[in-house]
């Protein structure tokens, strides 16, 4: 498959939260404000790129050799983990702002079923090392995408007039399917 | 049993890492670190802060916040309060 079409595919067609439907956590919890969803989206899109390579390179060069590929899972999130720790100790550091307004959202990635999946989608459809790359910046973009636009459009929302019974989280749902309606037939 | 090895391998290289990752990056104030040490170190929250750590740094910040520490009693009350300079009140 040409890298072209599938970066552009993992990010419009297969968008990770619109059709394949994970990580929908952050996509409601973190999407109140543009800049926290914007946030959210960057520190996922580092986790993925850099877990994707780092569980590829495990799974090809350790865990096959030796036949243990039912290591698979644990392993995966072992190294996930450990990378989002890393992620919020550089973010401590060099950016303590969006540590501190982030706060509680940035350990839930690790238990993000996008980036499990997107390491273990890397290995279900027999992906060589660029199309890895490519896929998982790809899908780790489209997050970003969806949710950002999301954001916009729940922040438009809320000045709006909803009745009681809707506003907040259930708006954000319907939104949400139908946004999932357009990015599965029309784009 | 090569399972085992694998993973416990792979869990010290990840765990060397983000010790020293952390160790670099966040390089704490030597007072800190001392009045830390003389804290109980629960990190029971008794106090109103997140834990011994964010105590020291309200303790740097105001002398008298040590005593909300409820676990710091006797000897190490004392030992706190001759580092911290305080006079006793009797």
């Amino acid at each position: 498959m040409s890298l072209i079409s599938l970066f552009i595919s993992s990010i419009l067609a297969q968008n990770i939260i619109l059709t394949k439907f994970l990580g929908i956590c952050p996509f409601i919890g973190a999407s109140n404000k543009e800049k926290n969803a914007f946030h959210m989206g960057l520190s996922v899109m580092l986790v993925v790129t850099l877990s994707s390579i780092i569980t590829y390179v495990i799974y090809y060069y350790v865990l096959v050799p030796t036949n243990t590929t039912y290591l698979r899972t644990t392993m995966f999130v072992l190294v996930i983990a450990s990378m989002v720790q890393l992620m919020e100790l550089l973010l401590k550091k060099y950016l303590p702002k969006i540590h501190q307004t982030m706060g509680l959202y940035l350990p839930l990635i690790a238990t993000n079923c996008a980036v499990l999946g997107i390491t273990l989608l890397n290995i279900n459809n027999d992906f060589t090392f660029t199309q890895m790359l490519v896929f998982s910046f790809g899908s780790s973009l489209g997050y970003l995408l969806v949710i950002y636009i999301f954001a916009t459009i729940r922040e438009r929302l809320e000045t709006s007039d909803i009745s009681k019974a809707f506003s907040g989280i259930p708006i954000a749902l319907l939104t949400a399917a139908i946004m999932s309606l357009v990015f599965a037939r029309y784009l | 049993m090569i399972g085992i090895v694998i993973l416990t391998v792979l869990a010290l290289i990840l765990a060397y890492v983000l010790v020293n990752v952390d160790a670099k990056l966040n390089e704490v104030d030597l007072n800190i670190k001392e009045i830390e040490e003389l804290l109980p170190g629960y990190n029971c929250g008794a106090c109103g802060f997140s834990g011994c750590r964010a105590m020291s740094e309200a303790i740097l910040k105001d002398k008298q916040v040590y005593t909300k520490c409820r676990p710091l009693r006797g000897k190490a009350k004392k030992k706190m309060e001759e580092y911290l300079q305080i006079e006793e009140a009797n």
